[in-house]
C-alpha cells in the first residue's frame, strides 16, 4: 500500500523546535520499516507542530491504518480532507478504512472520489466494487468490476467479483418476476436441464407453457431438451414455435452467461485464493458442502491466515458437523452462534449457552433454547424459543417450544403449539414432493 | 502392519471397562444383491435371530438373507436363510436344509418365540415378496403356518401378548409402499450419482397386529386395534410396558417421520402417544432416520427407557422414561451426544457387557447410502462402538478397548447378544452387507458376577434383581430377535439373588438365582 500512496514529504522547515525535516524522515523510515505506532508517534507531533498541513494528517492516517488502527485513521483522513478537499490519496484510504471497518455505505463516497481521480487505480476500482457488492447495489458493482477486468485481466479477483456481481443480478431480476410466470418457469427448467435433469425440466417447461403457450424461450428450450434427450423430431417441431429471448428474461440470461464466463475466466487463470474461495462459495450454494470445505482448505493454504478465509472454513467445518476441528476457528473469529451451536452439538450446553447469548440472530435465539432444554432448564429455554418462531420452515422450534412448555407443566399451551408443529411438520412434507418423474412426451 | 499398528497406538485408550475379540464366524455371509438401480431392499437386509431351536441349551444363530433383485428369487444357496446349530465353544453347524430354513423371497429379519406353546421357539422371518412363519416341530424340523395378507413391505416382527390371553401375538412392522415398479432415479443426474432414495419419495404404510387364536392360526386385527389409522415407514419395533398399567405398548421406529408409541389401552386397542409421551421426534424437533430400537431400563430406576439408532448428524436419541408415561430425551445429559454425532447405526442393543450391573450399549454401525463418501465427509462402511454405562446416568465410548473391533468397518445392519458359550459374558453377533457375519466374543475381564433367569419367564415379562431390570423381550435394534436366559451383572454380589418376575396379566412371581463367577 505505501508504495501506491504518495507520502507528503515535509522539507525546507528547519527552525523549528523539532526539525520537522528531520522528524518527517524518521517518520517515513518507520513507516517502511512496518512500526506503524512509531511511524503515527512521529506524524503526531509532527501534525501537532504543523496543524494546518493536510498532507502531514494524510500521513499519520496511513500510519494508523497500515497499523490496523481504522476508526482513527478514518478521522485523521477525514480531517485531512476538509483541509486539502484535493487530496485524492486520502479519497482512497479513507474508503480502505470503511471497508475494513464493515462499513461499506461510507466507503462509497471517498472510493468513487478516489476512482474519478485515477481511473486506473486498481484497488480503488476493486474496493469499490466490492463495496457496491456488499451493499447489494450489483449493477454499479458490474460496472466497476468490468472495468477492472480491463485494467487487470489476470487478478483473479477482478473475475471473481465480476462473475459474483452478475450471478447476483441476475439472481435480482429473477426474484423480480412472478414465481409461476412463465418467464420464472422457463429459467428454472434451464436451470434443470443444465444439471442434466431432463424431467423436472420438462415438468417446468410444460407448466410454463400451460400459463403462456406462445411463450417462444421455452419453446426453444423445449427443443434443446428434446434435442438432448434424443427426440430430434420433436425438437423440430418445438422450434417452429421458438423465439429469441426478450425483455426481463433475455436480461436474465445475458447476466447469467456473462457471470459463467467471467468464472471460467477466474478458474483459466490457475490455482488462487479467489478461485478457491469462489469454489467454495458455489459448493455451499449448490449443498455440496465437504466439496466446501476441501475448497476453503484450499484458499487457506495459498494466504495462510487470511481471516475471512478462516472464517470461510470454521463455517463450512460448521456445516458438515465437524465441530472439534471447527471450534478453535470459531472461537479464534467469535463467531458467536456457530460457536455456541458447535458447543451444544459437542454436549456442552452449559459452555454453549453464553456463546449463544451474545448472538443476535434468530437461528442463535433458536440454539440459546436447545441449550437450555439440553441443560435441563426448559423454563428458560422459552423465551427464545418464542422469539425464534417466525425462522420455523419445519415445525422444529415449534415441537422444542411445545417440549419445554409440556416440562414446564403449560398444558394447554403445550398442546396448541404441538397442533402448529404438525401443521407446519405436514407442510413441509408436502412441499418436498418431487417433479422430477415426470415423463418427457411432446407437448 | 505398521500402519495398523499405529492406528491402534492413536486410538484414545482411556476405557478399558469392555472387551471384545473377533472369533471365527459360523459362515454366513449376507447377500443383498446391490445393483445400480438401487432397489432399496438392498439397503435394508442384515436381521437375525439367537434362540435355542433345539433346546439342547446353547443359543443358536438364525440369519436372514437377501435374494436376487428385483426378482426375490432365492437363486442358489448363495441366498438361502441359515440356521447355525451352535455346538458350544463357539462351533457352529449348519442345519438349514435340515431344518427347513432355507427360506423364499428376500428376507429382511427374524422374529422368534414359541408362539404355540409346546415348548419349542418359533420363527417369523419379514421377506419380499412374502414373508414366513414356521413352526418348530421339536425336532429339527420347521414347517411354515399360514398367516393373513402382510405387506406392502414387512421388514420387521415383535412377538406379544396384546391382551395378556398368555398367547404371543405377531406385531408387523411394515416398511413403505416400495416396488420395483415404483423405484425413481434418485441422486445428482450431473455426477451420475444414483443413491438409494430418501424414504419421502414413497407413500407411508400402515403397521399390523395378527392375534394369535391358539388354534395355530392368526386373526388380523389392525383395524379392530386401532393401529390401522397410524400410517408410518417402520423399521423396527420394542415392547415394554413402558407406563406399568400390565399391558405390553409398542415402539416402532419410523425412516423419516415421526415415531410411534402404541399404548396398549387394555381393552384390545392401542392409541398413539409419542408425541405427548416424548418420543416421537428427539428435541431438536425434526423427524430422523430411526433405524433400531431397544426398549430397556439402562439407569436402574425400574422403567423401561429407550435407545433409537440413525443417520450421522441425527444422533442416536436417548430417551429416559421418567414416569408417569413421559420420556425426556437425555442424548446430551447421558454424554452420548458427542459419541455418536457422525455415526450411522442400525442395530442397537442394551446389555450389560462388563456384568456390572449397567447396561451398557453396542450398536452395529453403517450409513445407509453406499454413495455417501462422494457427497458428504461421512463414510459408509463404519466399525461398531460399545458404550460404556459408566454410573447409570452417562456413557463413555468403550469401542476402543477391543482394537479389532474399532477398525473392523463393515456395513453392518443386525446386531444382537447372547452368552453363546455360557461363560457368563454377553457375546455379540453381527451382519453386514456383502460380508460375513461375525461374532464378538466378550473377553472382558473382572471379578463381576452374574446370573441368568431362564425357568418361568415369559416372554416380555419384566425381570428385576435388586434395583435392575430386564425386560424379556424378543425384539431387538434392528428387525433381530433375541430370546434366551435373562442375563443380570451382579458386580460383586456374592451368595443367591433375589428374582421377581412380572408378566402382564400374570401374578408376581419371585425366585432366588445364584451369582456365579465367569471363569
Amino acid at each position: 500500500m505505501i508504495g501506491v500512496l504518495l507520502l507528503f514529504a515535509v522539507a525546507g522547515l528547519a527552525g523549528q523546535a523539532v526539525d520537522p525535516a528531520a522528524l518527517s524522515q524518521q517518520a517515513r523510515q518507520a513507516l517502511a520499516q512496518g512500526r506503524y505506532e512509531a511511524a503515527a508517534g512521529l506524524y503526531r507531533q509532527l501534525a501537532a507542530q504543523l496543524p494546518h498541513v493536510a498532507g502531514l494528517r494524510m500521513n499519520l492516517g496511513l500510519a494508523l491504518f497500515q497499523g490496523g488502527s481504522y476508526r482513527e485513521a478514518a478521522a485523521e483522513l477525514q480531517t485531512a480532507l476538509k483541509m486539502d478537499a484535493s487530496l485524492s490519496p486520502a479519497y482512497l484510504l479513507l474508503g480502505l478504512c470503511h471497508a475494513k471497518l464493515g462499513e461499506p455505505a461510507s466507503a462509497i463516497v471517498p472510493l468513487e472520489r478516489a476512482v474519478k481521480a485515477d481511473p486506473n487505480n486498481g484497488i480503488a476500482v476493486l474496493e469499490l466494487g466490492d463495496a457496491y457488492y456488499a451493499l447489494g447495489r450489483y449493477a454499479p458493482a458490474v460496472e466497476q468490476f468490468r472495468r477492472l477486468t480491463a485494467l487487470r485481466p489476470s487478478d483473479p479477483l477482478a473475475w471473481r467479483g465480476l462473475g459474483l456481481s452478475l450471478t447476483e443480478q441476475s439472481q435480482v431480476l429473477f426474484g423480480q418476476l412472478a414465481p409461476q410466470s412463465p418467464e420464472a418457469l422457463t429459467l428454472l427448467a434451464r436451470a434443470r436441464l443444465a444439471s442434466d435433469e431432463p424431467k423436472a425440466a420438462y415438468a417446468l417447461l410444460r407448466q410454463a407453457l400451460q400459463k403462456n403457450p406462445l411463450f417462444g424461450p421455452a419453446h426453444a428450450l423445449l427443443a434443446e431438451l428434446f434435442q438432448k434427450t434424443g427426440h430430434p423430431d420433436w425438437a423440430a417441431a418445438a422450434q417452429v414455435k421458438a423465439t429469441p429471448p426478450s425483455g426481463p428474461y433475455a436480461a436474465i440470461v445475458a447476466a447469467s452467461e456473462e457471470a459463467l464466463a467471467a468464472l471460467h475466466r477466474l478458474a483459466a487463470l490457475g490455482p488462487s485464493a479467489a478461485l478457491y474461495e469462489t469454489e467454495a462459495e458455489a459448493a455451499r450454494a449448490r449443498g455440496a458442502y465437504p466439496e466446501a470445505v476441501a475448497a476453503w482448505r484450499k484458499a487457506l493454504a495459498l494466504q495462510p491466515g487470511q481471516a475471512n478465509l478462516e472464517r470461510g472454513l470454521a463455517r463450512a467445518l460448521f456445516t458438515v458437523k465437524e465441530y472439534e476441528e471447527a471450534l478453535p476457528l470459531l472461537t479464534k473469529h467469535a463467531l458467536e452462534h456457530e460457536l455456541g451451536e458447535a458447543l451444544l452439538e459437542t454436549g456442552k450446553p452449559a459452555a454453549a449457552i453464553p456463546h449463544l447469548l451474545r448472538a443476535t440472530s434468530l437461528h442463535a435465539q433458536a440454539a440459546l433454547g436447545r441449550a437450555y432444554l439440553a441443560a435441563d432448564q426448559p423454563a428458560k429455554a422459552i423465551a427464545p424459543l418464542r422469539a425464534a418462531l417466525s425462522v420455523d420452515a419445519d415445525g422444529s422450534l415449534h415441537f422444542q417450544l411445545a417440549r419445554a412448555l409440556q416440562r414446564t407443566g403449560a398444558v394447554a399451551q403445550y398442546r396448541e403449539m404441538d397442533r402448529l408443529s404438525q401443521q407446519l411438520r405436514q407442510k413441509k412434507a408436502e412441499q418436498q414432493q418431487t417433479i422430477g418423474s415426470t415423463e418427457i412426451a411432446p407437448l | 502392519m505398521k500402519h495398523a499398528l499405529l492406528r491402534f497406538l492413536c486410538l484414545p485408550l482411556t476405557v478399558f471397562g469392555i472387551t471384545f475379540a473377533p472369533v471365527p464366524g459360523p459362515g454366513f455371509v449376507l447377500r443383498h444383491a446391490p445393483t445400480e438401480e438401487k432397489h432399496l431392499p438392498a439397503t435394508m437386509a442384515g436381521g437375525l435371530a439367537i434362540f435355542d431351536y433345539n433346546n439342547d441349551g446353547r443359543p443358536d444363530l438364525f440369519f436372514a438373507n437377501g435374494a436376487e433383485l428385483p426378482s426375490y428369487r432365492k437363486s442358489g444357496p448363495l441366498y438361502w436363510n441359515r440356521l447355525y446349530r451352535n455346538d458350544g465353544n463357539f462351533r457352529f453347524t449348519d442345519v438349514t436344509e435340515a431344518a427347513g430354513l432355507a427360506g423364499e423371497g428376500f428376507a429382511f429379519g427374524a422374529a422368534a418365540a414359541d408362539f404355540d406353546q409346546d415348548g419349542h421357539i418359533d420363527l417369523f422371518v419379514p421377506a419380499l415378496p412374502q414373508s414366513k412363519l414356521y413352526r418348530n416341530q421339536g425336532d429339527g424340523t420347521f414347517r411354515e403356518v399360514a398367516l393373513p395378507p402382510l405387506g406392502p413391505w414387512t421388514v420387521a416382527a415383535a412377538w406379544l401378548d396384546y391382551d395378556n390371553d398368555g398367547r404371543q401375538d405377531l406385531f408387523i412392522v411394515n416398511y413403505l409402499q416400495w416396488s420395483p415398479a415404483n423405484n425413481p432415479w434418485c441422486g445428482d443426474r450431473s455426477k451420475k450419482l444414483r443413491v438409494y432414495c430418501h424414504p419421502r419419495h414413497f407413500a407411508a404404510t400402515t403397521n399390523q397386529l395378527l392375534r394369535n387364536q391358539g388354534d395355530g392360526t392368526f386373526s388380523d386385527i389392525s383395524a379392530a386395534s386401532g393401529l390401522q389409522k397410524f400410517p408410518g415407514k417402520g423399521m423396527s419395533a420394542s415392547i415394554a410396558d413402558y407406563d406399568a398399567d400390565g399391558h405390553l405398548d409398542i415402539f416402532v421406529t419410523n425412516d423419516g417421520l415421526p415415531n410411534s408409541l402404541f399404548r396398549n389401552k387394555g381393552d384390545g386397542s392401542f392409541e398413539e402417544t409419542a408425541f405427548t409421551a416424548g418420543v416421537a421426534l428427539p428435541d431438536r424437533g425434526l423427524a430422523i432416520s430411526s433405524m433400531g430400537t431397544d426398549f430397556r431400563d439402562y439407569d436402574n430406576d425400574g422403567k423401561p427407557d429407550l435407545l433409537v439408532t440413525a443417520l450421522a448428524g441425527e444422533s442416536f436419541p436417548l430417551f429416559r422414561n421418567q414416569g408417569s408415561g413421559q420420556f425426556q430425551e437425555v442424548t446430551v445429559q447421558a454424554r452420548l451426544a458427542p459419541l455418536v454425532a457422525r455415526k450411522s447405526g442400525w442395530g442397537v442393543v442394551f446389555a450389560d457387557f462388563d456384568n456390572d450391573g449397567r447396561k451398557d450399549i453396542f450398536t452395529a454401525n453403517s450409513h445407509v447410502n453406499d454413495r455417501i463418501r462422494e457427497t458428504s465427509a461421512d463414510s459408509y462402511e463404519l466399525a461398531c462402538s460399545v458404550f460404556l454405562n459408566r454410573d447409570g446416568k452417562t456413557f463413555a465410548d468403550a469401542t476402543s478397548g477391543s482394537p479389532e473391533l474399532a477398525v473392523a468397518v463393515a456395513a453392518h445392519r443386525g446386531a444382537a447378544a447372547a452368552d453363546l458359550d455360557g461363560d457368563g459374558r454377553l457375546d455379540v453377533v453381527v451382519t453386514a452387507l456383502g460380508a460375513p457375519a461375525r461374532i464378538w466374543r466378550n473377553t472382558t475381564r473382572n471379578s463381576n458376577r452374574w446370573a441368568a433367569v431362564s425357568a418361568g419367564v415369559p416372554l416380555n415379562a419384566t425381570v428385576t434383581i435388586g434395583a435392575q431390570a430386564n425386560t424379556a423381550s424378543s425384539s431387538v435394534g434392528y428387525s433381530s430377535s433375541v430370546v434366551g436366559p435373562v442375563h443380570f451383572g451382579l458386580g460383586t454380589a456374592e451368595g443367591e439373588a433375589v428374582v421377581k418376575i412380572t408378566a402382564p396379566g400374570q401374578p408376581a412371581k419371585t425366585g432366588r438365582v445364584p451369582a456365579r463367577n465367569s471363569p
